[in-house]
């Protein structure tokens, strides 16, 4: 799972999310894309999950670009824990996601099994997404 | 191909509120600026702009400004549009206007035509270039640059140098990197390594269990 080496400050506020994404939200690598229409978190897990499912669809064909890299920590107090006392131990790295953000781009294959891939990642995502190719928009 | 026209209105009123209250109204907020003429800002109507949009980029527009009883033509091209990410609504856009007789830089598509022998092999076509900038006179505007890339193998690559325009000249480095075809990625194959461990451990764990059979039949 792809997460930060090293960060400067171990510990984060949550932040609101709010608005479009205002980059990355554009193909810029391949022909098809799988963009984000919800904002929310996805942790290193979901994006690996998604990843797997893609690569394991498309095979040996295709080449794969993930647009997206948790580097925002999350923090988790342990079960049955009384509040106060600080704050909690880093448990996870997420990626604060807005509208619009491209997540995953693909090229070398078909569009319809670039659709399928992208359906079968968007399964492991907590987040509503959308199949967008170069040139078209989207479709719908 | 005949140049589209393009209905524009003078723009008078300014910023985020404006801007919005015109989006609201199905117009676009716009500016057209030039080498010899000062900035104005524009309206435009988005279904007309959408529909001269799709016919292909940096297409010569007749721009007919309308500023109360007073018309004004000018020959433009659309040099920037800023898009909603999620409607594919333009919310901005600037036009260019050319001078007939002047060069002018644009941004040419390259389109890959045919399929590499290479990619029948197994190998995966990888575009690394999809614009150039292109210096040429207005009229010679190319759509699109077609390379053929149907003779490139795997580990071939192409470059801007090997493209030829007729006219026009590429501002682009002729090393640059166009297309190249790369072998397929193999993915590791993680479930049988997986199934191999466990077949390692159940046989060791077998061994120890034998082990330790045959010390308690010695005891």
């Amino acid at each position: 799972m792809l997460t930060p080496k090293k960060v400067k400050y171990r510990k984060m506020q949550k932040g609101r999310m709010k608005g479009r994404s205002p980059r990355g939200s554009s193909i810029n690598f391949g022909d098809y894309a799988l963009q984000a229409t919800q904002c929310g978190w996805l942790t290193t897990r979901q994006i690996e999950a998604a990843r797997i499912a893609i690569t394991r669809f498309v095979k040996r064909t295709g080449k794969v670009w993930i647009r997206v890299f948790a580097d925002k920590p999350v923090t988790k107090k342990p079960a049955e824990t009384r509040m106060g006392k600080g704050k909690g131990a880093p448990e996870d790295w997420v990626v604060v996601i807005r509208p619009g953000r491209i997540l995953y781009e693909m090229e070398g294959v078909a569009e319809d099994r670039a659709k399928e891939a992208f359906r079968l990642a968007s399964q492991k995502l907590p987040i509503a997404t959308r199949f967008i190719s170069r040139g078209k928009g989207h479709e719908g | 191909m005949p140049r589209p026209k393009l209905l524009a209105k003078l723009r008078t009123q300014f910023g985020k509120e404006a801007s919005r209250k015109l989006r609201r109204k199905g117009l676009v907020p716009a500016i057209c600026y030039g080498p010899r003429t000062d900035p104005v800002p524009l309206t435009l109507d988005t279904k007309e702009l959408m529909k001269t949009i799709h016919l292909g980029e940096n297409v010569l527009i007749d721009l007919m400004i309308q500023n109360g009883k007073k018309a004004a033509q000018k020959v433009v091209v659309v040099r920037d549009l800023q898009l909603d990410p999620l409607k594919d609504q333009c919310i901005h856009a600037d036009l260019f206007e050319v001078v007939m007789d002047e060069e002018i830089s644009v941004e040419v598509p390259i389109v890959l035509v045919g399929k590499p022998e290479g990619v029948k092999m197994g190998g995966v076509m990888e575009q690394i270039t999809r614009e150039i900038t292109v210096e040429c006179l207005p009229a010679d505007i190319p759509q699109n640059i077609e390379v053929d890339v149907s003779h490139l193998d795997i580990g071939d690559t192409i470059h801007i140098g090997d493209i030829g325009l007729e006219k026009g000249k590429i501002l682009v480095d002729s090393a640059t990197t166009l297309a190249t075809v790369v072998p397929p990625t193999v993915e590791k194959v993680v479930v049988e390594e997986e199934a191999e461990e466990e077949v390692a451990e159940a046989e060791e764990v077998e061994e120890v269990a034998e082990e330790a059979g045959v010390e308690g039949e010695k005891e």
